[in-house]
C-alpha cells in the first residue's frame, strides 16, 4: 500500500521500535507508516516511535496507540506491515522530521557547506573569510595578551615539571647554538610570550623530535650532539618519535641501538615519545634504558575547534572526558608494554586523566595527520590533495603554513592541522583541575 | 583478488552481489547506541545522523543474516571507532555477540583496547584490523598478531613498497591484506583524523584555507611562487557521464591493480557507505571489469593502456591512490 510518504528515511531521524525491539521504517508520511520485520508477527503489542529533535540532540519517544493495520505482505525475506495512524502527536512529529530532513537536503543542495552549517547550527559563515596574513600575525594576535590572573600562580606552577618542545630543524640548530638560558629567553620571547609567568619558571626538561612528521626528526649527528648538550646542561630530554613508516624500520632499528648504548655508557634513562605500535615491539627488549610514553597519535581523542557549533555540544560535553585510557585494564597492558607515561594535549574541554604520569602539551593540539604531507603536496602540485610519500624534504614548512579562517583558531603546519587552546596559558584554576587529576608536567609546544 | 564494498542498507545487499563484489563492510548502530553517545562518541567512522550509512535494527541484520546465507557473499561488520570509554567495551561486545549469534564472525576494528576488551572475555571472532588504526608496517603487524588478526587493511598513505615488504615478512602465515582502491582519498590519514565528520559541519579538510606565509619577508622557494603565478585554472579533461557519474573521481587506484597483485594484496577495498547505490554498482562493475583486464594482460603498461581505454572513456580523474613516481 503506498502512503505517498518519505521512503527509507535514515533511522537515526526516526525509528521504530515494535513490542520493545527496533525494526526499519520503510515509508512514512503523516497518514502512517510501514516497517519490515523477520517474522510474521502474531501480536503487536506495542509501537514506538523515536523522532530525532535536532536542536535539542535528543530524541522525542511517542507510544502510538491510535493506529491501524492497514496491510501485511510477504517478501522474499521479510513481512512488511503498513499502518495507518491519525493520533494527533503522530501527525506532528512525523510532519517536524519529514519538513527538518526536506530541509537539510535542500541546504546541502543550495549552498557551500559552511551555509548549511549557519543554518543548522548557526556556524558564521562569514568568518570563514577573514584570515590572518602571515603566521607571525597570528601567533602574535593568539599569545601575546596571554597571562594569568591570579598572584598564586607560583604554587601553582611549582607544583608541575616545566618542559618546552622544540620540533623542527631550525629550533634544533638555535638550540645547539645557544646557552641554554638563551634558548629559553629567546623561545619565549620569539613567541611573544616573555612577559607570561611562564616564562619565569624553571625549564626542566626538552621534547625533542616532532610527533607527527617523520621529515622532522633530527639527524642523527645532530641529534646525539643534543643529547651531549643536554647531559652537560643537566636537562631532562625525552625524545618525540613519530609513526615509523616501514621503509624507515632499519634506520630506527639502528638509531634506537645507537641511543641505547649512549644510555647505557651514560647511565642514563631516557624518556621515549612512542607514535607507532611497532616501535613499541622494537623496544621491547630495551626497558633498562629506556621508558616509554604514549603520544598524541596514540592517545586517541576527538578534537575540532569547531566542537562549540556542534549540535548537543554544551549538553553532552562531559562524554569526552574519557578515551581508552581511562580503562584500567588498557592501562595495564600498556604497563607491560613499558609505557609509563601519557600524553594529553589541552583541547578544548574537561578530560579525565587516570595515569600514574601524565603530561599535557599547550596551546596547541594535532586534529588531523598525513603521512603524505600535505603541505608538499600544495607547493608541488598546487593541490593539497595530491600527495605522495616525501623522500627529500625541501622543508617547505620554514616558509609556507596553511591559514585558516581567524575564528577557528587553527594552523595548518606541514603534514598536520593543529588547533589552538589557550585555556592553560590564561586560566590557574584549569592548571589546578589537572593538577588534581594528577597530571604532573607542563609541555609548552610553540 | 576479491572486491570489499560498503554497504549502506540492506536494501542494496543483492543487487551489489550481482554487479560482483565479493565481500562487504557495514556498520551496525543500533538506535539505542546513538540515544545514549550518538552526539559525541559515534559507533564507527560513520557519524552523520541524516544519510542511510548504517544498519540501525537489530531485525535488519537478521534480514541480512538471510541474505547472506542465500547469496554466500559474506559481510563485515565495522566497530572502527578510534577510541571507546570503559563503559561502551561491554556494550560494544554485546553488539559484537549479537551479531555472531546471527552468523557475523568477522569484525573490522580499529581500537586496540577494544580488541584487547574482547579477548580478554573470550569473545572469539575474527577480527580484521581496519585502516584507521595507526601506521602498518612489520613491527606493528608483530605487535598485533597476538590478538589473532586474520586481516590487515592497509591505510590510504600505505606506499606499495610498505605492502610488500609487510607481506613478505608474514608469508606462510595465512594472513589476509586489503587496500584501499576507490573513493574518498582523504586528505589526512584516518587513524590520525580526529577531527568531527557530523552532518552540521563540513569534514575538516572542507573548512577554507589559504596557503601564506611565515612571516612576510623570508622568499626561499621561489619555485613555489613562480607555480602559484603561473597556476591558471586547468581545463579538466573528465568529464561526467550523463548522470553524473565518474569513476574513482575522488581517489582510484585502479591503474595500480597489477601492482597491487604483485605486492600480495588480496582484498581490494571500495568505499562509499551512503553513495547513490547506481554509483556504488556502478564502481563494483568498473573495478570487475578492470580486474577481468588484469587477468589478460602480462604486462603492466599493456593493462594500464586498456584501463585507460574501456574504463575511462570520458577521462580519468587523475585523483590516484597509488602514483607512479
Amino acid at each position: 500500500m503506498k502512503l505517498y510518504g518519505v521512503e527509507m528515511l535514515p533511522t537515526s531521524l526516526v525509528a521504530c521500535f515494535i513490542n520493545k525491539r527496533e525494526v526499519r521504517i520503510l515509508e512514512i508520511s503523516e497518514k502512517g507508516f510501514s516497517f519490515r520485520v523477520p517474522e510474521r508477527l502474531e501480536l503487536i503489542q506495542s509501537i514506538q516511535l523515536h523522532y530525532l529533535v535536532f536542536q535539542e540532540s535528543r530524541y522525542e519517544k511517542l507510544l502510538i496507540s491510535d493506529y491501524q493495520i492497514l496491510e501485511e505482505m510477504q517478501e522474499e525475506f521479510y513481512y512488511v506491515y503498513t499502518i495507518g495512524c491519525k493520533q494527533e502527536d503522530y501527525q506532528r512529529y512525523t510532519s517536524m522530521i519529514i519538513r527538518d530532513y526536506s530541509e537539510y537536503v535542500r541546504l546541502k543542495l543550495s549552498g557551500d557547506d559552511a551555509y548549511c552549517s549557519q543554518a543548522k547550527v548557526d556556524y558564521p559563515a562569514e568568518e570563514d573569510l577573514k584570515f590572518y596574513g602571515t603566521y607571525l600575525e597570528q601567533e602574535k594576535d593568539w599569545l601575546s595578551k596571554t597571562g594569568y590572573q591570579d598572584e598564586t600562580i607560583k604554587d601553582v606552577l611549582d607544583k608541575f615539571e616545566l618542559a618546552i618542545s622544540i620540533d623542527h630543524p631550525s629550533a634544533y640548530e638555535q638550540y645547539l647554538n645557544m646557552s641554554l638560558n638563551d634558548f629559553i629567553v629567546e623561545y619565549f620571547k620569539s613567541h611573544h610570550m616573555e612577559s607570561h609567568e611562564l616564562a619565569k619558571k624553571q625549564v626542566n626538561r626538552i621534547y625533542v623530535g616532532n610527533e607527527f612528521c617523520h621529515n622532522l626528526f633530527p639527524e642523527k649527528v645532530q641529534l646525539m650532539r643534543m643529547l651531549e648538550k643536554t647531559k652537560k646542561e643537566n636537562l631532562n630530554v625525552t625524545l618525540a618519535f613519530t609513526y615509523m613508516r616501514d621503509e624507515m624500520l632499519e634506520q630506527t632499528q639502528v638509531l634506537l641501538k645507537e641511543l641505547y648504548d649512549w644510555c647505557k655508557k651514560n647511565e642514563i634513562v631516557l624518556e621515549l615519545v612512542v607514535n607507532d605500535w611497532g616501535m613499541v615491539q622494537l623496544l621491547e627488549n630495551m626497558q633498562k634504558y629506556f621508558t616509554l610514553c604514549l603520544g598524541i597519535l596514540l592517545n586517541k581523542r576527538r578534537k575540532d575547534p569547531r566542537y562549540p557549533y556542534k549540535s548537543g555540544y554544551q549538553e553532552h560535553v562531559k562524554q569526552l572526558a574519557q578515551n581508552s585510557l581511562s580503562s584500567v585494564e588498557y592501562r595495564k597492558f600498556l604497563e607491560k608494554w613499558n609505557i609509563k607515561r601519557y600524553e594529553f594535549e589541552s583541547c578544548g574541554y574537561l578530560m579525565e586523566v587516570s595515569g600514574a604520569h601524565n603530561s599535557i602539551h599547550f596551546p596547541f593540539y594535532q586534529t588531523n595527520t598525513s603521512q603524505y604531507c600535505t603541505l608538499y603536496a600544495k607547493c608541488t602540485t598546487m593541490d593539497r590533495g595530491k600527495q605522495q610519500l616525501v623522500t627529500k624534504c625541501p622543508r617547505y614548512c620554514e616558509e609556507f603554513i596553511f591559514a585558516y579562517p581567524k575564528h577557528l583558531k587553527m594552523v595548518g603546519r606541514y603534514n598536520s592541522l593543529f588547533g589552538f587552546d589557550d585555556t592553560l596559558l590564561n586560566r590557574l584554576e584549569m592548571l589546578q583541575y589537572y593538577l588534581e587529576q594528577g597530571m604532573d608536567r607542563l609541555v609548552l609546544n610553540l | 583478488m576479491k572486491i570489499v564494498s560498503g554497504l549502506g542498507s540492506i536494501d542494496e545487499y543483492i543487487r551489489l552481489v550481482e554487479a560482483g563484489a565479493d565481500e562487504f563492510f557495514c556498520g551496525y548502530v543500533p538506535l539505542e547506541w546513538v540515544e545514549t553517545y550518538g552526539v559525541m562518541s559515534p559507533l564507527n567512522r560513520r557519524e552523520v545522523l541524516y544519510y542511510n550509512v548504517q544498519i540501525g535494527a537489530y531485525s535488519d541484520m537478521v534480514i541480512l543474516s538471510r541474505m547472506v546465507e542465500r547469496y554466500k557473499v559474506p559481510v563485515k561488520i565495522t566497530f572502527n571507532s578510534l577510541f571507546y570509554t570503559p563503559e561502551q567495551y561491554p556494550v560494544v561486545a554485546f553488539y559484537i555477540k549479537q551479531c555472531m549469534e546471527l552468523g557475523f564472525d568477522t569484525f573490522i576494528i580499529a581500537d586496540i583496547a577494544l580488541i584487547l576488551y574482547l579477548r580478554e572475555h573470550q569473545i572469539h571472532c575474527k577480527i580484521h584490523l581496519s585502516g584507521e588504526t595507526a601506521e602498518v608496517n612489520r613491527p606493528m603487524m608483530e605487535f598485533f598478531h597476538s590478538f589473532d588478526i586474520t586481516r590487515y587493511i592497509f591505510h590510504r598513505k600505505n606506499t606499495l613498497e610498505d605492502m610488500k615488504s609487510c607481506i613478505n615478512e608474514n608469508a606462510g602465515k595465512n594472513l589476509e591484506y586489503e587496500a584501499f582502491v576507490l573513493n574518498e582519498m582523504c586528505h589526512f590519514t584516518g587513524g590520525f583524523c580526529n577531527s568531527l565528520h557530523c552532518d552540521e559541519l563540513t569534514h575538516m579538510c572542507k573548512v577554507p584555507y589559504q596557503m601564506t606565509r611565515f612571516r612576510k619577508n623570508r622568499r626561499h622557494f621561489s619555485e613555489v611562487e613562480k607555480r602559484f603565478q603561473a597556476k591558471e585554472e586547468e581545463a579538466s579533461d573528465m568529464e561526467e557521464e550523463e548522470n553524473g557519474y565518474v569513476t574513482g573521481q575522488t581517489g582510484c587506484g585502479l591503474c595500480a591493480l597489477m601492482r597491487l597483485k604483485n605486492v600480495g594484496i588480496t582484498h581490494l577495498k571500495l568505499v562509499g557507505r551512503g553513495n547513490y547505490v547506481d554509483f556504488m554498482e556502478y564502481d563494483i562493475r568498473q573495478l570487475k571489469m578492470a580486474l577481468t583486464i588484469l587477468k589478460e594482460c602480462d604486462q603492466e603498461v599493456e593493462f594500464q593502456n586498456r584501463v585507460q581505454q574501456e574504463l575511462f572513456q570520458h577521462g580519468c580523474s587523475k585523483n590516484c591512490y597509488y602514483p607512479l613516481k
